[in-house]
């Protein structure tokens, strides 16, 4: 019987971490209203996010916005969108800064404070958990 | 130089302060980062090689700070400032250029930018973005194929999606560091004992690279080459590489060949370095290869382990966290164009056949990046 027990938490346990960690991946994306699109794809998000497109289509300068890099949400978005790990993407941003090339996103450490960005600059894109929920500051798009 | 030293760090930390201060006021607009190392190195006896010594060398210090402000939507300035200690103490500025985007696909630089050639002349003291405490010597070290930024105009972008194109070109001049000892002795030339590792400079320089990000995710290629008027040869040096890199989770695979030519001497390298997360700890391994030759030199001495070089690396490091690892490793070479006796001495052993082909090599030391 204990056995059985035990067998059975443990099985709850792995089962209660893997729903964890779903509902870690949940994010949604969003840009400023005055940003002109709906739909981007995952490689075009990675590219706006990398710096590696740096303009909307409509010449409006492109304002990335990332998470703290401990943060569970920035790992799921890194992982699912930038096709890298956290650690990866550091390792980017280190060989861009130190040629010269460029500078990574500016972090904020909540989704509150993630929205207040993307509300105050009009090229802003950044993502949230898809439980916050949006104020007139920001619109979700999709990411296929 | 000491003065020297601490009037660019004193001067270096006033800037990091103002900078750090006005880096909280504006952002995204001006940013400040740095790098550092420190190792210890140990070699066998006779031979000098990357840091070590024979009795031990404890003073092997860098520090680099690298400050970036965004003055419009499209312009931007970028400067680093490198400050190293041991047997060449030098203070360098490693790159100061400003920039112009058009757009992405067009990025002019004007100015002393960082050489594009090949995988890491870019981030050449940027230890956390490798596996070795060191770059590949037959490479990227002192061997006269790789400067370390070039002086004049450049233009950079990028283009694709899937299969990502990036380009750099550049025109200006280039300056090569090469510890020419060992090809000065074979050759039966003089050289100045005093100087380490001599520097030339190429005029009317043209150059680029061209990188291909494939489909297959961390998976790299790419070629690289420029030609430059030698000024002590009168001649132009060619030189070319290609490269290939592999990072992918716990895993990270480099390699790259280059080919230089200036006058009667002709240097090939090749590198092939791989290496693996396991958690906290990596465990990396590294072969490197030059070959150094020289038009119409006797036989006998075209075969000295003087113009030879091949190493074989085993690293084991511990990465406290993504900015802050401890590196050790153990090398041993076979040849004396980078591993060589003190040159006061150098001479004299070639003479006496008394030069030591192997060395192994010792290292110990921490890297760190902010």
């Amino acid at each position: 019987m204990t056995r059985l027990t035990r067998f059975s938490s443990s099985m709850a346990l792995i089962l209660a971490a893997s729903i964890a960690n779903a509902q870690e991946a949940r994010f949604r994306v969003i840009v400023n209203p005055a940003v002109g699109v709906s739909t981007l794809t995952n490689a075009e998000v990675s590219q706006l996010f990398l710096k590696k497109k740096t303009t909307w289509q409509g010449g409006q300068i492109v304002q990335p916005v990332d998470q703290a890099d401990s943060s569970a949400i920035r790992q799921a978005f890194t992982r699912s969108v930038l096709k890298k790990n956290v650690q990866a993407v550091n390792g980017y941003w280190q060989s861009q800064i130190f040629s010269g090339r460029a500078v990574p996103p500016p972090e904020r450490g909540s989704d509150a404070a993630v929205l207040a960005y993307i509300a105050g600059n009009p090229g802003a894109i950044g993502y949230i958990s898809s439980a916050t929920a949006l104020g007139p500051g920001a619109k979700e798009i999709k990411v296929n | 130089m000491r003065t020297i030293t601490q009037a660019t760090c004193a001067l270096a930390v006033s800037l990091c302060a103002n900078a750090a201060t006005y880096a909280q006021e504006t952002e995204q607009k001006t940013q400040l980062h740095g790098f550092g190392s420190w190792h210890y190195g140990r070699t066998t006896e006779p031979n000098l090689f990357l840091g070590g010594t024979p009795k031990g060398e404890f003073d092997n210090t860098r520090l680099g700070l690298s400050l970036s402000s965004h003055l419009s939507e499209k312009g931007s300035i970028a400067v680093q400032l490198d400050v190293a200690t041991g047997h060449d103490t030098e203070v360098e500025i490693d790159f100061a250029f400003g920039s112009w985007r058009f757009s992405d696909a067009a990025i002019l630089k004007v100015g002393s930018v960082k050489l594009p050639f090949g995988i890491s002349t870019e981030v050449f003291d940027v230890g956390t973005l490798r596996p070795f405490l060191d770059l590949a010597p037959a490479f990227y070290g002192r061997s006269g194929i790789i400067a370390e930024n070039y002086k004049g105009l450049g233009l950079s972008g990028g283009s694709g999606t899937a299969w990502r194109v990036s380009y750099d070109v550049f025109v200006g001049g280039l300056e090569l560091v090469e510890f020419e000892a060992p090809e000065d002795v074979a050759n039966g030339e003089e050289f100045d004992p005093t100087e380490s590792a001599e520097e030339h400079f190429l005029r009317d320089a043209v150059g680029g690279r061209l990188s291909v990000e494939t489909p297959v995710a961390g998976l790299t290629f790419g070629a690289s080459a420029y030609s430059g008027q030698h000024e002590e040869l009168d001649q132009r040096q060619r030189a070319w590489g290609a490269h290939g890199e592999y990072l992918a989770g716990p895993w990270s695979v480099r390699s790259e060949f280059a080919e230089s030519r200036a006058g009667e001497e002709a240097r090939k390298a090749f590198y092939l370095e791989g290496a693996r997360r396991l958690g906290r700890w990596q465990i990396a391994g590294r072969y490197d290869w030059l070959d150094t030759s020289i038009d119409d030199l006797p036989r006998e001495r075209a075969s000295t382990s003087l113009l030879r070089h091949k190493s074989f690396s085993l690293g084991l490091n511990y990465w406290l966290t993504p900015e802050l690892v401890l590196k050790a490793a153990i090398t041993r070479v076979d040849g004396n164009r980078l591993a060589a006796p003190a040159l006061e001495h150098l001479a004299q052993a070639f003479e006496r056949n008394e030069l030591r082909s192997r060395t192994d090599l010792f290292q110990f030391g921490v890297q760190f990046s902010f």
